[in-house]
């Protein structure tokens, strides 16, 4: 019969390793309730201080002072808006009477306008005169129309003579 | 070898018995693990989403500041009167009073007899649903009076309200022709952004504005009350 078998030993340290175990249990255990509650006082405080109470209050007083304004935004918009399209109808139209103007200007008095037709591109002028001179005298003043760059062609299409109305009558096609 | 392990009402009995002290701290590290997961993993990531809303939000302080500024700055006698006259000179709808206005003030200032003449207006009870395009009313003028009257006429007519086009100009002796479109524009909707900085009128939105309200203008659309004298012809835009 074997005499060196210890059941008490074995027992006791059967107990010790479990004790130990427990005691591993226990620290775990209060170890991630502690975690959790860190964590979640970390969340509760990054909560409150990336996105303040104070930062949203601020945006709705503005919000709230800005939306009595609104009357007053919009008609800046809308002065804003027509303006643009005012500037783009004065860029876009053409100044006729400027451009009548200056073949009047170059125009002896002797001269009567016949016809006196323009568009966009083009300008077709009958003049007629008792006399080729003050004809002549436009003819010279148109020419330096071109010169300055007012017309681009001068045509001149007819120059005819009436005997019975004693006129001379002189057409002419300009481009603009 | 048989690998099947019988577990009885008895063996599970003996295993609470055994191990009823660890029950307690199993509960608590379960709980704790599923708190972790459920609640704290997903609010750390609503962190994120929360600091970019707070950026925004700076972000739209400081525009709605610089809003509040310029609004505050602004009053409304400076602004109505500059509303008057873009409205004036071009009407958000077929402002056939207007146009009638404006002929009749070209020619009583050019001094000419303007002749027959017909407005084709079109629908008057649905306003245009395009805001983007510009909208005229076209119309053929016959004035009586030499060449040098109808080009005054025009040129009336080309510094006074509503802006008005010339395209055709076919001038006689005795009486010429012109075509002429009227503008209109019908208003966009204005739409309100927080977000959005509002600008100020440029410089030279505002010259523009001061050189119109030289053009010849009647807001009471009373023939005899133009607004502007026969002066400011003398400075076109």
């Amino acid at each position: 019969m074997n005499k060196d078998i210890n059941f008490l030993e074995i027992k006791n340290l059967e107990k010790r390793e479990s004790k130990k175990g427990l005691t591993l249990a226990k620290i775990t255990a209060v170890s991630s309730l502690i975690l959790v509650t860190l964590f979640s006082v970390l969340v509760y405080y990054l909560n409150r201080n990336i996105y303040p109470q104070s930062l949203k209050n601020e945006r709705d007083s503005l919000l709230k002072s800005i939306s009595s304004l609104r009357n007053k935004e919009a008609k800046l918009a809308i002065v804003a808006n027509r303006t643009e399209n005012i500037s783009e109808i004065l860029n876009k139209r053409v100044d006729y009477s400027k451009i009548a103007s200056k073949f009047f200007e170059k125009m002896p008095s002797e001269i009567k306008v016949d016809t006196f037709k323009i568009d966009k591109k083009t300008i077709i002028l009958t003049i007629s005169s008792n006399s080729l001179l003050p004809i002549n005298e436009f003819i010279d003043g148109l020419i330096t129309l071109g010169k300055d760059k007012e017309i681009s062609v001068l045509l001149l299409d007819s120059l005819s003579a009436s005997e019975a109305s004693g006129s001379y009558s002189v057409s002419f096609t300009a481009n603009l | 070898m048989n690998n099947k392990v019988s577990i009885d009402i008895n063996t599970l009995k003996f295993l609470y018995e055994r191990y009823k002290a660890f029950t307690i701290p199993v509960v608590v590290i379960l709980v704790s693990f599923i708190l972790l997961i459920t609640f704290i993993v997903p609010q750390f990531q609503a962190l994120f989403t929360l600091s970019n809303d707070a950026k925004k939000d700076s972000t739209k302080i400081i525009v709605l500041k610089n809003n509040l500024n310029l609004l505050s700055t602004l009053t409304d006698s400076t602004l109505d009167p500059q509303l008057e006259i873009v409205h004036a000179a071009l009407p958000t709808n077929k402002d056939f009073v207007g146009i009638i206005n404006a002929i009749s003030y070209a020619s009583s200032i050019s001094g000419v007899n303007v002749g027959d003449f017909q407005l084709e207006i079109g629908d008057l009870s649905n306003a245009p649903k395009d805001t983007e395009k510009f909208s005229s009313i076209s119309l053929n003028l016959s004035i009586n009076g030499n060449a040098n009257d109808a080009n005054k006429f025009i040129r009336v007519l080309y510094t006074t309200f509503p802006l008005s086009e010339v395209t055709s100009i076919n001038l006689g002796n005795t009486s010429s022709n012109v075509a002429i479109n009227f503008y209109y524009k019908p208003l966009p909707p204005v739409k309100y952004s927080d977000n959005n900085p509002i600008k100020r009128i440029p410089s030279s939105r505002l010259k523009l504005i001061n050189d119109l309200s030289n053009f010849n203008y009647n807001f009471s659309s009373n023939f005899e009350s133009f607004s502007s004298s026969p002066s400011s012809l003398s400075s076109p835009l």
